[in-house]
């Protein structure tokens, strides 16, 4: 039998126990072929920008690297689930040598074949995923199936690479055990876990800081996000080392529930699987708090797009209007019936330099009292009525700034020698036209803006409203030809600006999370099953004393819950705290959103659960 | 005398067509209430099928068994296991005990599963571990205690929940001949001063000499049996000649 034979009846007969692996591998490879295969697709280079391919190219490498780091752990578990077995072959007079090889054959096939079978469903989906992609963008095209030799190239050079080096990790691995410790079974019995109760407040203590730190980060976002991250990654393992252990062990000390029933079986065992798998499980929850921050954040921007496009362009057009300018958009207008014109107006402003209090120089845009509330009265902001001339109102929101500027002073500068002071008497939390053509603005009063023009003549600025704007691509594209650049804004170039690149963000984040949780599970799955090997032997005499097999069954999944339970807790815990501070940081709402991820990422996470438990069940407790 | 044990036409047959292997054919049996009893015989000569079998582990191919006068045929899996845990009491060679549990919670275990409450438990906790000298270990892991103190404290678990029988597979196997003398002794204590009934399945002919009555099987046959008369030395003088007689597996005799 040569070496190489060997090697394929091997993963023949440990394909049960590799199936699991295989499918991550090859979701991790149907992944990145279908980042790459969505990057060299002809029809979305035609439609997308540098960013967005830019973005896509990152999300492909963050595919790769997480691959590499959850299929080297998966790949160290197996070997080291083989001590055994690599135990046997060196005493039958293989060298190691010869060992490592097979190894090393052993996991370039399987890789082999993982790519093989990841290309070809990557293939069949690419098409599926290109129509996902261009959907999320706010694009309907007809897409067609199309196979890109660039794309299977550079997944098949990425992914060989990657089991190359794994491979030459098992490698590697082969000689540095020694063969006693190979036919050792694993030493039972750990001594039992101690919790200290300092470490188990000062965990806590370093979670709350950070949660408190992160809804200040806009004070000071480079000093505190990296803090707010120790804070809180710290605090997690601290807290699975010593404030859990400490629960479980109070629990432990309540003799009366103790001593009921299975509860003294699946309390002990829960107490030595947490302290012995407390980094493992900390940097779990730490996993689930980073996929749902990412999957949590995409899809809240995501969803926010209508309101934040709004905001930042409250108008379907604005443009410095001039007599010509006028009618040749009027003429356009009109030759387009499908958005009928349902506003117009013409504001004149002002634009000054401002020393605010904290910021001495400022550009404001002044407009009077009567072109703001005309304004309002379209979008349906609430009016201002300034009764004094040295009062006005500001109108910002917390995107430009959080400073509150109400019942302060304002000091304009209108030229190089006069300098006038307004009283701030209340703020608008609104823009007051659309993105490029003002900046943070005030409200003077009729006598005052009248006063200013004296000295300063006001320019003119044309505000459109036209019916169902988001649909406006032949009359914008009409606008763009004679209106001259930077000179006019428009809703929907804007709008459909943020769809590609919140809906870029949005599928990246998506399949990211997807393919975090996946290795997440992945990991607790394995471990699990590893355990349950260990523990075979306990359930046996379990039944012996008389335990039913529905009994052990009751007690493994209650086990399991927990060992499932604590890491999404606190994943959860975490990643609201992160949503809530990002929400706060970006102005928008993103509870909704939250919620959605936070139940779709549960009920995957749950069928990891049942599936652990279901391949638990079947290892301890299967019929003869 | 009532019964503990009734055996009646036992035949365990293993393997499917074709390759049939009969390990127990026609095993007839009582042991009654208060007996220790034990059970020789060379490798492979059905002993710890035999004890599977009355341990409702195992399923018999034909015949029937009865403890406490219930038919262990007639019984589900469920039944079967709320059986075990009130009836039996269980001593294995490599003792059997959890390793994440303490002496003290490993003895109590069958109780907490019968929900008896925590006082009681601790009360009768207490009591078996004092009856098996084992009080001062109580609260150590089964990890840092030696093999004869391991292998009482499994004694203790199988008799903590006052079963009507108590099935003992080989437990001196696995320690040294002091540490085997003071088990056996432990349970003829229990034998004599609580009335447990013991079935010892073993082929030492030492651990076989502390029972009262022995049968001998070889080839999952009934060959012989035997009645303690006398001191347990020339009780075990005869079981070496039954052993001799029977001739196979007697490489264990010292």
């Amino acid at each position: 039998m040569t070496l190489f034979s060997l090697t394929t009846r091997n993963i023949r007969k440990n394909m049960q126990n590799y199936s699991l692996y295989f499918v991550s591998m090859v979701f991790s490879i149907v992944v990145f072929y279908i980042f790459v295969s969505i990057q060299y697709n002809q029809q979305v280079a035609q439609t997308i920008g540098e960013t967005t391919k830019t973005m896509l190219k990152l999300g492909a490498i963050c595919v790769a690297v997480f691959s590499a780091i959850f299929m080297g752990y998966s790949n160290a578990f197996f070997t080291r689930k083989r001590k055994k077995e690599i135990g046997l072959y060196s005493l039958l007079g293989l060298q190691k040598k010869q060992v490592a090889r097979m190894l090393f054959y052993e996991n370039l096939v399987m890789g082999v074949v993982a790519l093989g079978v990841g290309i070809i469903v990557g293939s069949l989906f690419s098409k599926l995923f290109v129509m996902l992609f261009f959907r999320l963008m706010g694009h309907f095209v007809q897409v067609y199936f199309a196979i890109s030799p660039q794309a299977i190239l550079t997944t098949a050079a990425v992914f060989l690479l990657i089991f190359t080096v794994i491979s030459l990790y098992a490698y590697s691995l082969i000689y540095r055990f020694k063969l006693v410790d190979l036919f050792y079974a694993e030493q039972s019995g750990e001594s039992e876990p101690k919790a200290s109760p300092l470490l188990a407040l000062v965990s806590i203590a370093a979670i709350g800081a950070g949660y408190v730190m992160a809804f200040h980060l806009f004070n000071n976002f480079n000093l505190y996000a990296p803090m707010v991250l120790a804070l809180v990654i710290l605090g997690s393992y601290g807290l699975f080392h010593s404030f859990i252990v400490f629960v479980i062990r109070r629990a432990r000390q309540n003799s009366h529930r103790y001593y009921r029933g299975l509860n003294l079986i699946s309390i002990s065992n829960l107490l030595y699987r947490i302290k012995s798998n407390a980094t493992l499980l900390a940097t779990i929850a730490i996993l689930n708090a980073t996929t749902l921050t990412a999957m949590g954040m995409s899809y809240g921007i995501y969803q926010d797009i209508n309101k934040a496009v709004d905001y930042h362009n409250p108008f379907s057009y604005v443009y410095w209007s001039n007599d010509s300018r006028d009618q040749a958009v009027d003429r356009v207008l009109a030759r387009y019936p499908q958005n009928p014109l349902l506003h117009s107006a013409e504001i004149s402003l002002i634009s000054a330099q401002a020393s605010m209090p904290g910021i001495d120089n400022m550009h404001l845009a002044l407009v009077p009292e009567s072109n703001y509330n005309e304004l309002a009265r379209i979008k349906g902001w609430e009016e201002v009525d300034i009764t004094r001339q040295q009062d006005a109102v500001i109108v910002h929101s917390d995107y430009d700034t959080r400073e509150d500027y109400v019942n302060k002073t304002v000091s304009l500068a209108l030229d190089t020698q006069s300098k006038q002071d307004f009283y701030i008497t209340d703020r608008r939390p609104c823009k007051l036209t659309n993105n490029t053509n003002t900046w943070t603005s005030m409200v003077l009063s009729e006598a005052a803006f009248a006063q200013l023009t004296k000295t300063q003549e006001p320019d003119s600025l044309r505000v459109l409203m036209v019916a169902d704007q988001k649909n406006s691509q032949a009359l914008t594209a009409e606008l763009e030809k004679i209106l001259p650049a930077y000179t006019w804004n428009a809703f929907y170039s804007e709008y459909m600006r943020n769809m590609e690149q919140r809906g870029m963000l949005m599928f990246i984040g998506g399949f990211l999370g997807l393919v975090f949780l996946l290795a997440t599970g992945s990991i607790i799955y394995f471990r699990q099953l590893n355990e349950a090997q260990k523990e075979k032997l306990n359930y046996q005499i379990l039944r012996n004393i008389g335990l039913s097999r529905s009994e052990i069954h009751t007690a493994i999944r209650k086990q399991l819950l927990y060992v499932f339970l604590f890491p999404l807790m606190i994943g959860i815990a975490h990643s609201w705290a992160a949503l809530m501070a990002l929400a706060d940081l970006l102005v928008t709402d993103l509870v909704t959103s939250t919620i959605i991820t936070i139940f779709v990422f549960t009920v995957f996470y749950y069928i990891y659960y049942l599936m652990t438990v279901k391949s638990y069940n079947l290892i301890v407790n299967s019929q003869r | 005398m009532n019964e503990v044990l009734q055996v009646r036409n036992l035949k365990k047959v293993y393997g499917s067509r074709g390759a049939l292997y009969p390990a127990l054919d026609n095993i007839d049996l009582d042991i009654e209430a208060g007996e220790f009893f034990g059970i020789m015989g060379p490798s492979g000569a059905g002993k710890t099928t035999l004890l599977n079998l009355a341990a409702t582990i195992d399923r018999p191919t034909g015949g029937s068994i009865y403890i406490d006068g219930t038919d262990l045929n007639k019984m589900n899996e469920e039944q079967l296991a709320s059986f075990r845990r009130n009836k039996l009491g269980f001593i294995f060679q490599d003792f059997n005990l959890l390793d994440t549990l303490t002496i003290k919670e490993n003895i109590i275990l069958p109780l907490t599963l019968a929900k008896v409450n925590a006082a009681e438990i601790e009360r009768r906790g207490h009591e078996t571990a004092l009856m098996l000298g084992i009080d001062d270990i109580l609260n150590k892991y089964p990890y840092e205690v030696s093999g004869g103190q391991k292998q009482r404290a499994a004694a203790a678990r199988a008799i903590i929940h006052k079963p009507s029988l108590i099935l003992a597979d080989e437990p001196t196997g696995a320690l040294d001949s002091k540490s085997s003398a003071e088990l056996l002794q432990c349970l003829s204590y229990l034998n004599e001063k609580q009335g447990a009934s013991i079935m010892l399945v073993t082929h030492d002919a030492f651990a076989a000499s502390y029972c009262k009555r022995i049968i001998f099987i070889k080839d999952g046959r009934l060959f012989t049996e035997l009645n303690k008369a006398g001191s347990r030395k020339e009780f075990f003088q005869k079981i070496l000649d039954v052993l001799a007689v029977m001739g196979g597996d007697n490489r264990d005799i010292i």
